[in-house]
């Protein structure tokens, strides 16, 4: 579903991805994990379409597609989606807004019509009460004065909507208490099935004990160092990102 | 000077009672003298009217009225102006008159006057006159509407307003100011607030004329004991729009909110001065701006908040943000604080910048169309100023009116 090919990127003259390789088969789960500074969020925001990063070297294919040509709406159209590490606060502009408005352009991307507005609005309530948030949530102001948890809840919320086929997930385990782990937990499994594929992007393994990936891949200094199975992660645990100066 | 303002001031004075002669003169040779303002004033900088001096404008005829019931608002009453004119038949009010000839209810003129005050108090023949008794209030808003249609030949139209609110009384008026065709038309209107003590008045104001319309407006309020104004404009029409608010809090513990949003496009050239006066003690103000400036627009936002040696306790807040969406667009913001005691809480921010390319991002990465994504922030910036109007059927004329102007494919937002 996923290939990355080669990937090298930078922001101005820092050089921050040196060669990446990786492939996503559909029905997958991967993490990526990696310190600081080591182009985690870089590669997300790659795969979503943020501007700002000139890509040097490599290519990037999404079902046999040039991702990189494609403007960010059209790889939401795709079915690419990028759950935030810090998403937006938008007052005034409600998440039933959002949301309606994000799934009537991806259908009319697809060449669908558009969604009734009843239907839509129940269906939208069950994945509401999915993420364990106020229905009322639905008509205040995107994210507006809520906390690191419901933001993060909030992107699970929009990711169960939009039901995409790649799940880019960036650090959005980070800042969650453990009821607020479980929920997001939970959405991504639930979402979790042979045509989707989960790219797990985080600095901790906490995530990996509640969504099991396939396959882990440690990022440093803008390459992947290692990969390998799950037991990958708990050795990170265990030993920290420090020996990775030596790698 | 050009004679079309005398010419205009004899028919005016054919039309009023003799009491009302005397001070007419006196304004008229007021402001012949003065002559319009020019950009060696310094509240005039960057707003120069010198060019109407030369400019023929013949008082407009009552002009031909459009039909306006899809600007009517449910649940008001409602008065309506044609080309500065009361227009009877197409306004819908309580008995108890309250339109009429200028000259019959003008209040003591305390104010200072500039010399557009000068030529709207000349040459005004019509306009709101609403007193109402202490503890009364108007059951319904009452809707305003101004309607300006000017012909083939440049035309003025002056109206002047005064709501009187006695002690605990409470009212809502909508003022609305449109353009029903293309020409050249100058519009002066003089509104005079004055709310006693405990009385609540809320303002609202929509202005959308159309591209040949000079609309020069000046508000005067007086606010007192206890009493608080609400005033919420929203200017996206006209060629050139000056508005000259001076609010006085005239006595303590007064409450004024003043907020506004201006989204010029073209080359429309929007100019708001306001002066805000705290002469007592406990006063509060609030002021809140909004500029959406695109294509080649320009906008000038200058907020004077005066405290005064005697007006301990004063709590004041300003905050103006713009937002330019061309490289031609210009904004001149300046807030102006003079402070003469140490014993107040004033803040201010004036901000000038882009959409935030961040949050566009996100909603596109939803999958929503870049033009959509701009459109939705641009109406959550503005949003902030009109979400605090109060009566539902104005908010939301007033939020469509805005969308209706907003780059991009008009389509509903929330």
């Amino acid at each position: 579903m996923l290939e990355i090919e080669n990937l090298h990127a930078r922001v101005g003259d820092t050089k921050i991805l040196n060669g990446i390789t990786l492939s996503v088969k559909a029905g997958e789960v991967h993490a990526v994990m990696g310190p600081n500074g080591s182009g985690k969020s870089t590669l997300a925001h790659l795969l979503a379409g943020r501007a700002g990063y000139a890509v040097t070297e490599g290519r990037i294919l999404y079902d046999g597609k040039d991702l990189l040509s494609l403007t960010p709406e059209a790889r939401a159209g795709e079915g690419v989606f990028l759950g935030f590490q810090y998403p937006v606060e938008i007052p005034g502009v409600s998440t039933l807004y959002l949301l309606k408005t994000a799934v009537n352009a991806q259908r009319k991307y697809r060449g669908q019509s558009e969604i009734d507005a009843l239907d839509f609005l129940a269906w939208i309530r069950d994945r509401v009460k999915k993420v364990r948030m106020d229905i009322e949530m639905l008509h205040r102001g995107v994210n507006e004065g809520f906390s690191g948890g419901e933001k993060k809840r909030n992107e699970i919320l929009q990711m169960l909507v939009l039901e995409p086929r790649l799940m880019i997930l960036d650090e959005t385990d980070s800042g969650l208490d453990i009821d607020a782990l479980r929920i997001v937990a939970d959405g991504i499994n639930a979402l979790r099935s042979p045509e989707r594929a989960i790219l797990l992007v985080t600095h901790y393994q906490r995530l990996l004990e509640y969504v099991q990936p396939d396959r882990v891949h440690v990022l440093a200094r803008g390459r992947i160092v290692r990969s390998g199975g799950p037991e990958l992660a708990h050795e990170l645990e265990a030993k920290g990102y420090g020996w990775l100066d030596a790698a | 000077m050009s004679p079309s303002y005398t010419a205009a001031f004899e028919t005016v004075l054919r039309e009023s009672p003799a009491v009302a002669r005397e001070s007419r003169t006196e304004n008229l040779n007021a402001f012949l003298k003065a002559g319009f303002p020019n950009k060696r004033q310094e509240d005039w900088r960057y707003t120069d009217l010198s060019p109407l001096a030369e400019q023929n404008f013949a008082l407009a005829a009552p002009g031909e009225i459009p039909d306006l019931s899809s600007r009517f608002l449910p649940g008001t009453d409602r008065l309506v102006f044609v080309n500065g004119r009361f227009d009877a038949t197409a306004s819908d009010y309580p008995p108890g008159a309250i339109a009429r000839r200028a000259e019959f209810a003008t209040p003591v003129d305390v104010f200072e006057k500039d010399s557009i005050s000068h030529l709207n108090a000349a040459l005004a023949l019509d306009g709101l006159a609403l007193r109402l008794a202490p503890q009364t209030r108007l059951d319904r808003p009452l809707h305003v509407l101004s309607v300006t249609s000017p012909g083939a030949a440049p035309a003025m139209s002056h109206l002047t307003h005064s709501i009187n609110l006695e002690p605990g009384a409470e009212a809502t008026v909508i003022f609305e100011d449109l353009t029903h065709g293309d020409g050249t038309h100058l519009l002066t209107q003089r509104v005079w607030l004055r709310a006693m003590d405990h009385a609540r008045l809320n303002v609202i104001r929509l202005q959308e004329h159309g591209s040949g319309v000079q609309a020069l407006t000046r508000w005067d309020a007086s606010v007192e004991r206890n009493a608080t104004l609400d005033w919420i404009n929203l200017d996206l029409g006209g060629h050139l729009v000056r508005n000259d608010l001076v609010m006085t809090l005239a006595a303590p513990e007064a409450r004024v909110n003043l907020s506004g949003v201006y989204a010029p496009g073209g080359t429309t050239h929007v100019d708001n001065h306001t002066r805000i006066e705290h002469f007592w003690p406990g006063g509060v103000s609030r002021e809140t701006y909004r500029g959406i400036v695109k294509d080649r627009a320009r906008a000038v936002f200058n907020g004077r908040i005066v405290v005064h040696p005697q007006a301990f306790k004063t709590d004041s807040a300003q905050h103006v943000a713009n937002l330019l969406l061309s490289p031609e667009a210009e904004v001149n913001a300046k807030p102006e604080l003079q402070i003469d005691n140490d014993d107040v809480r004033c803040t201010h921010g004036a901000t000038c910048g882009q959409l935030d390319e961040y949050a566009i991002y996100y909603l596109r990465s939803r999958g929503i169309p870049l033009d959509t994504a701009r459109r939705a922030l641009l109406y959550s910036f503005a949003r902030e100023v009109l979400a605090n109007i109060a009566f539902e059927p104005a908010r939301q004329r007033m939020e469509q009116a805005l969308l209706a102007r907003l780059p991009g494919t008009p389509e509903v937002l929330p």
